[in-house]
């Protein structure tokens, strides 16, 4: 089970935490621990329902709770590695919404002055691709989840879990210079890795967002018109924005998001072959200071 | 669909929300979940229409910015505002709140 331990401090998706849950190294940076943290992760019974946002599953559940709190109810069944990783992403994710920050369902990678982000969902590539691009020299910022926060010079991004969760079959794919952190979980058939540099713990701008979609090989600009009715598609858990408390001030700054940015549509063939060309051309555009290789 | 005139007095609803490209305003009615772009002269009338003003007061100011004759330009502008108005984008002003 998750045993409550003495609290530590974190820092990931631009937030510091104090913990009542030790959360691995491998899943996200200690912090120093000066000063307040802007939130609480603690162990305890979870409020009543319709009380936060709230995921429960089997053996464990937590609720956000005001932007700012986090509680964990686990039970003797939980597995660590697992039920901490889904317990971070999901309780960072669930106070982004709170605090009216975009909360996307993306993996970013950094690409010197600046970022980038892979939306889509599930099993459309976005870890496997970062970590494709990972290994190429633009070091991983954040997997699974990618939070927005405005900032006067346009959104940006802070590091969040930097060593990505990959299957297999993906790690077959990248070859032999990806790391096996831990070893494959049963539910979801992942193991946490490390590929490439880890990228130290500072803002990047956010420069442009990638959706994935399989089909045929094709990438083009979204039009800004196109790239707001993406919203639900790019959010985390978007059945979260009604009951976030924040539903306008979300679509706000999606809009200001979109009306910033460029969108791209890639669209590719189902299965990992594709991937090492994908991020060939996406590094020769960036190269060349555009988004889509022509 | 409303019968608007040259002196109705229309303004936007505060419901939706809107972002500015550089190039074009995206608005976004969150009741309906409708999205839409406003470019060239349709840019021009949202932009106006921050405040309650006289439709023909629209046509004035499009007719400052680009080459049409008054009738062509009153016609195209009722018949967008109409548009507008239909779609929840803008309200028109009651007839005692009407500018005189």
């Amino acid at each position: 089970m998750l045993s409550p331990l003495s609290t530590s401090r974190y820092r990931a998706a631009g937030f510091t935490f104090d913990s009542e849950i030790a959360f691995s190294k491998l899943l996200v940076d200690p912090a120093p621990g000066h000063g307040a943290a802007d939130i609480l992760f603690r162990i305890g019974e979870l409020p009543p329902t319709g009380e936060g946002l709230t995921m429960r599953l089997e053996s464990f559940g937590f609720t956000a709770l005001e932007g700012r709190r986090v509680v964990v109810s686990v039970s003797a069944l939980a597995k660590p590695d697992t039920e901490r990783h889904t317990v971070l992403i999901g309780g960072l994710n669930a106070i982004a919404y709170q605090r009216g920050l975009l909360s996307l369902h993306a993996s970013a990678i950094d690409t010197g002055e600046a970022c980038m982000a892979f939306c889509g969902n599930s099993g459309t590539g976005k870890s496997t691709l970062a970590a494709a691009l990972a290994q190429a020299g633009y070091p991983l910022l954040c997997d699974d989840l990618v939070v927005v926060h405005p900032d006067a010079g346009g959104p940006v991004v802070w590091p969040a879990v930097m060593r990505p969760k990959l299957t297999r079959r993906s790690l077959d794919l990248l070859g032999g210079a990806v790391a096996e952190l831990t070893p494959f979980a049963a539910r979801d058939s992942k193991a946490v890795t490390q590929v490439g540099d880890m990228a130290g713990y500072a803002p990047r701008r956010l420069a442009g967002v990638y959706l994935l979609a399989w089909g045929e090989p094709a990438s083009r600009r979204l039009s800004p018109l196109e790239a707001v009715t993406m919203l639900g598609r790019c959010l985390r858990k978007p059945d979260w924005l009604e009951p976030s408390g924040t539903a306008t001030t979300i679509r706000q700054r999606w809009l200001e998001l979109v009306s910033r940015i460029p969108f791209i549509a890639v669209r590719r063939p189902r299965g990992s072959a594709a991937f090492p060309a994908l991020a060939q051309s996406l590094i020769e555009a960036w190269q060349d200071g555009s988004m889509v290789n022509r | 669909m409303v019968n608007l005139t040259l002196d109705d007095t229309v303004a936007r609803t505060h419901a939706v929300l809107a972002a500015d490209t550089g190039t074009e305003i995206l608005a976004l009615d969150e009741k309906s979940g409708n999205c839409f772009s406003f470019a060239g002269s349709g840019r021009l009338i949202w932009d106006c229409t921050k405040d309650p003003i006289r439709v023909r007061d629209i046509c004035s100011l499009l007719r400052q910015q680009y080459q049409v004759d008054e009738a062509t330009c009153a016609a195209e502008t009722l018949a967008f505002i109409n548009t507008l108005v239909a779609e929840k984008l803008l309200l028109v002003a009651p007839p005692k709140q009407k500018a005189e």
